[in-house]
């Protein structure tokens, strides 16, 4: 249990989010003057990738501002209902969606700690086969090798304390995924997560209320500004300023959900060495197309892994709320069928959403909430969408799943259909129109394998999200060099998901650390090096 | 963008036939819908304020387009807004599906705000005992 300590501030810190020197942190929301400040480097985005990297910038000896568009949350104003963070933490009310020929609902967060607030902690070693298409098919050749990144992954679990899920806050959702895979000897095992102490909330996807979930809001972001490291939240960055083809600064704006924009003020943030990207695969490119990039590959080359649950009424009490929020996986048909098998505790609300029925159909549904489970497929979908600049500067992302890509989904929906009934269930949802919205026997499934090939019979959502601003030796085939900086302008590095060739299989949180770890590493190396010239 | 008090009547309408206000052991409770419709109005892009606005007309209108009534979602009687919404929500057209798919998905957002009902629904209690049932199983 952790205790709350003295901090130079006066306040009692508790977690780690309350524990920095007092000046490092800048709110936007409370700011009343226009700011010009002078740095090392700027990152832009606080999430998984620019976390890690200004840690990493500031461990080597650098001065880093770190720019983020939405708010701090404290672990102490993490509340438990779903509406509390989609507002205040995902980037537009968390109402984006993917367009293509369905409509594609897709979560990020905006926040200190990026999408990390909100998400399950999952952490996966890039596959080598993946790191091989990139090296052979991609001309990536040893920049991200399994030996160059291996000494990441393994400074980033000890940072983050990776383990698997304890057996004392399995909770029964998880525990069933295991006992139906060992029956039918599907590989699956407990899931490995960042965490310090977890005590089963099952609240992850709302900000973990303990601080035991290792997001970047209370590790990297946290202990760069005990090094000296500046953080500007709720400040949108506009645009980099390139001059003479080399970044030099940002240009950004306080932002403030609630307050009107005459209200705003301008932030202007000199960078000495360098800028780093780090606003996501779907903010990053335009980042770049605002700061005056032209590459025709920026927005080009998006993929993801949808996700799409199946749920269901178990004859015995399952309760979702107690466990792990995701503690059971399988990568048994990642190669093979191109899924990997997940568990997610849903929280009532959107099990509400989910749940088939209005009414008192829905309401009979509710009342069983106890006895309910719900398990979930990450599809490594071969389609490729864009990601452009819409009306108002709006992010505009396409993509349209393939049939071999539903075929893959309607499969691994069987499959967990058919595992959720010989656990016991009494009835599932599996959620494809055209179908009937509930199942009570394990014949029906059949009927999952003839689903249709259409994607707007299904109910994805994308939280995984890869490519748009591609990595590669060659300018007229990718946006960033194997030394991270863009083709275009020098010292303008990008380090998240955005720079990676294909989606992965697995969970991507972990890959784009250790990626955004080595770059920073190497950019670190380059500036000393030149700095001593 | 902000919503009159005559759309927020048709959401509260639409929703209570969606979740209907008593149902075992669960009670519904609308009190946190309205200021939740202005914030979410007021924190979702111009696009997406938009979209739950059409939804909002188009649960509004469906007595009349999906059953002949004539009136809007508030003033038909209670059977009558279940057998709309449960059309909307099981309409053939994908974009009518969506909408109200979205709805109901909102609605859900609001009312489970309420403490009292996340944990009449959760039942964390029956956790508890059967643990405690099953401690006691062991200690045996
Ligand atoms: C609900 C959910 C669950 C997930 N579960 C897992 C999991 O268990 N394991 C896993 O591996 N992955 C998971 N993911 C995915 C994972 O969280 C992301 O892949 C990862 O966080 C992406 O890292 P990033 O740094 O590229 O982007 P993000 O973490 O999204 O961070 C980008 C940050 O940049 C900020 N930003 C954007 N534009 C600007 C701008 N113009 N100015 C300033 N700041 C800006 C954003 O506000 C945001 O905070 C999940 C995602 C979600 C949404
Ligand atoms: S399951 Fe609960 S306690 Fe554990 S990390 Fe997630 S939110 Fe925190």
């Amino acid at each position: 249990m952790p205790r709350d300590e003295e901090t130079e501030s006066g306040v009692k810190a508790r977690y780690a989010d309350e524990s920095y020197p007092v000046d490092s942190w800048v709110d936007g929301e409370t700011v009343t003057n226009d700011i010009d400040e002078s740095f090392d480097f700027v990152v832009v985005g606080t999430g998984a990738a620019g976390a890690v990297a200004a840690h990493t910038l500031t461990c080597a000896g650098f001065s880093v501002a770190m720019v983020e568009e939405g708010p701090w949350i404290k672990t102490r104003e993490v509340g438990e209902d779903v509406y509390g963070v989609f507002k205040r933490g995902m980037r537009d009310g968390a109402t984006q969606a993917i367009e293509g020929r369905a409509f594609m609902p897709l979560l990020q967060g905006r926040a200190v700690g990026g999408s990390t607030l909100v998400n399950s902690a999952i952490a996966w070693r890039t596959p080598a086969d993946v790191l091989h298409d990139w090296s052979k098919d991609f001309g990536l050749g040893d920049t991200l090798s399994e030996e160059a990144l291996a000494p990441h992954f393994d400074a980033l679990e000890r940072d983050l304390s990776v383990k698997s899920v304890d057996d004392d806050v399995l909770g029964e959702n998880n525990a069933s995924l295991l006992v139906e895979a060992d029956k039918r000897a599907i590989q699956a095992n407990a899931i490995k997560r960042y965490e310090k102490g977890c005590r089963g909330e099952a609240r992850c996807l709302t900000g973990c209320p303990h601080g035991a979930k290792q997001g970047m809001n209370v590790s990297y972001v946290p202990w760069s500004l005990a090094k000296g490291a500046r953080l500007f939240s709720s400040c949108r960055v506009d645009k980099v300023i390139v001059e003479n083809g080399r970044a030099i600064g940002v240009l950004a704006t306080t932002t403030h959900v609630f307050r009107a924009r005459a209200t705003r003020k301008r932030v202007h943030l000199r960078a000495r060495h360098g800028v780093f990207v780090a606003a996501s695969t779907i903010q990053t490119p335009n980042v770049l197309r605002r700061s005056g990039l032209r590459s025709r590959d920026i927005g080009e080359h998006f993929q993801a892994h949808p996700g799409i649950a199946c749920g269901g009424v178990m004859s015995s009490p399952v309760h979702m709320e107690f466990g792990a929020s995701q503690g059971a996986e399988s990568t048994h048909f990642r190669k093979t069928d191109r899924f990997k098998l997940e568990t997610i505790s849903m929280p009532p609300e959107l099990c509400a959403a989910r749940m088939p029925g209005i009414g008192t159909e829905l309401m009979d549904k509710l009342d069983r909430y106890p006895n309910v489970a719900v398990w979930a497929v990450q599809l490594r979908a071969e389609a490729k969408g864009t990601v452009r600049k819409g009306w108002g500067g709006r992010d505009v992302v396409n993509l349209t799943l393939t049939k071999n890509d539903l075929t893959r989904a309607r499969t691994a929906l069987g499959l967990m259909a058919r595992m959720m009934f010989d656990h016991g269930a009494e009835e599932i949802w599996p959620g494809v129109y055209g179908l009937p919205s509930v199942m009570t026997s394990a014949d029906q499934v059949a009927l999952i394998d003839d689903a249709p090939l259409d994607p707007r019979a299904y109910s994805f959502v994308a939280t995984h999200l890869f490519g748009a601003s591609r990595m590669g030796p060659d300018p007229r085939s990718s946006v960033v060099g194997l030394d991270f900086a863009t083709h275009e302008a020098k010292n303008l590095f990008v380090v998240d998901s955005s720079v990676f060739p294909t989606n992965l299989g697995v969970n991507p949180q972990h890959s784009i650390m250790a990626i955004a770890r080595c770059a920073a590493e190497r950019v670190a190396a380059n500036a000393k090096r030149s700095a001593v010239a | 963008m902000t919503l009159m008090s005559f759309e927020k009547r048709w959401a509260h309408a639409g929703l209570s036939a969606i979740y209907p206000e008593r149902a075992h052991g669960v009670r519904v409770t609308f009190d946190h819908v309205d200021a939740s419709l202005d914030e979410t109005m007021l924190v979702v892009p111009w696009r997406s304020g938009m979209g739950l606005r059409i939804a909002i007309w188009m649960v509004a209108l469906s007595p009349i387009w999906l059953l002949m009534r004539l009136g809007t979602i508030a003033s038909v009687r209670a059977v009558d807004r279940q057998r709309a919404l449960g059309r909307l929500i099981s309409h053939r057209n994908y974009f009518v599906r969506q909408l109200a798919l979205l709805f109901k998905a909102f609605g859900a957002l609001w009312v489970f705000r309420d403490v009292k009902l996340r944990e009449a629904v959760l039942r964390r209690g029956e956790r508890l005992i059967t643990l405690k049932r099953k401690d006691a199983g062991h200690a045996a």
